[in-house]
């Protein structure tokens, strides 16, 4: 009877929960029509070095936050759609996996599609990244990043003959997890362009991006071409021009941390660590 | 014909065809240019920044001839490299020219051979650096 009498209650209680919920969406939705305007200013540099004799310069444009999606790049996106296609920006698939829109935006670099924006009325100063020879606007020149990427040579080395796709290579679990913190890394640039060895010594120095890949490929267990790896970074430049300065740690909009890498890498090269000898090793019979 | 992929001994000469196949990578080839072993000096730069943290207590405890000879070469050596990395960092050939790099990697040894210098002198004639340093602090 008292459980009867319980769910007649219930039941009572969910009808009125539906009906005050419903109301309260009708509400919303009136609410979204009447959200005031919530302006907010973004000054994004604008440069376009095949224009004979243009500078750079700042220009400011005005977006309603209410009218926008939540992150940067929606902003960017939606100056761009609404009220400037000369804007000039890289983006491919907004979700922070692909590092084309990386960027210098609040005096932080970073993926301008993962980065929220700030709902106070403050002007937003967006930058290419910095150090970098400019496209257009917000477009940097990668090949000369791209280009030190593959001069650590990225891909497995072995010493003997493979044939690859063929048979796969023994990797231990815990020497699997040496690479976690690794190769999430989407070669951004957001680190490397952050560094000021980098921006100094660009032309020399590998940047942590970069190393962080090289250390990447030196500890991989699958991996037997370490000594050589190594040795090829032995130069005063490639990595010892890293002063531990930490910027690539704190802006990496990915979390991770090629400060540490730079580290392990100098005390591989030093003898101070040993890389071992891997758990498994060979192919699958 | 097989997708047979030898990993290993292409690489030299892919890194080569990188560089000549692309002219606006330069500077990748002066990375390549950049030579020798810098490891060995990193190592003792480490060995002796983890050695002032005993060294300089140690002499501040017990002021004497050897430790104060010790904690000058220490300091000297420690601050010589410090502003050798500050001279290469921000005295660049692409930014300032040839000369005044030179003129400035120079300059710091100079200013590190003449403080040591200075530093044995006083080490020899005067109450030592370890002694000072604490006359100093009764300041």
């Amino acid at each position: 009877m008292a459980l009867m009498l319980r769910s007649i209650q219930l039941g009572a209680s969910q009808t009125r929960n539906v009906t005050t919920g419903a109301v309260t969406r009708a509400a919303a939705a009136a609410a979204v029509q009447e959200k005031p305007e919530l302006k907010k200013t973004f000054t994004v540099y604008r440069f376009d070095p095949e224009k004979k004799g243009d500078k750079p310069r700042m220009q400011t444009y005005t977006v309603d936050l209410n009218q926008c999606g939540p992150m940067v790049l929606d902003a960017l996106i939606k100056i761009k759609n609404e009220i400037d296609p000369t804007l000039t920006f890289r983006r491919s698939c907004r979700e922070g996996i692909c590092g084309s829109c990386a960027m210098n935006i609040g005096g932080t670099n970073t993926l301008a599609c993962i980065c929220k924006i700030d709902k106070d009325p403050a002007d937003l100063k967006i930058y290419p990244l910095p150090h970098m020879y400019v496209v257009k606007d917000l477009v940097p020149d990668m090949s000369l990043f791209y280009a030190q990427y593959r001069s650590i040579e990225p891909w497995l080395q072995k010493k003997t003959q493979v044939d690859y796709g063929e048979k796969q290579n023994l990797q231990s679990v815990k020497d699997r997890s040496k690479l976690d913190g690794l190769y999430e890394c989407i070669l951004c640039a957001c680190c490397s362009t952050s560094c000021p060895s980098y921006w100094w010594n660009p032309d020399k120095y590998l940047g942590p991006a970069v190393l962080m890949q090289a250390y990447r490929w030196v500890i991989d267990s699958r991996d037997e071409n370490t000594a050589e790896r190594l040795k090829r970074l032995q130069d005063p430049f490639s990595v010892y021009r890293c002063h531990t300065i930490m910027n690539c740690t704190k802006t990496c909009p990915k979390g991770l941390n090629p400060g540490r890498s730079i580290a392990e890498l100098k005390k591989l090269m030093s003898g101070i660590a040993k890389k071992g000898t891997p758990e498994l090793s060979g192919t699958t019979a | 014909m097989s997708l047979l992929i030898r990993a290993m001994p292409r690489t030299a000469l892919l890194r080569a065809s990188i560089l000549k196949s692309q002219p606006c990578l330069s500077a990748l080839a002066k990375r390549e240019s950049s030579t020798g072993n810098h490891t060995p000096l990193w190592t003792a730069e480490r060995a002796v920044s983890a050695a002032l943290i005993g060294v300089t207590p140690l002499a501040l405890a017990m002021p004497n001839p050897a430790t104060n000879f010790l904690l000058s070469l220490a300091l000297t050596a420690h601050i010589h490299w410090g502003m050798e990395a500050i001279a290469v960092d921000y005295v660049r050939a692409r930014v300032v020219g040839s000369v005044l790099p030179k003129l400035a990697m120079g300059a710091v040894y100079g200013l590190s051979f003449a403080t040591l210098g200075g530093l044995m002198y006083f080490n020899f004639t005067d109450v030592g650096l370890a002694n000072a340093i604490l006359m100093f602090w009764k300041l």
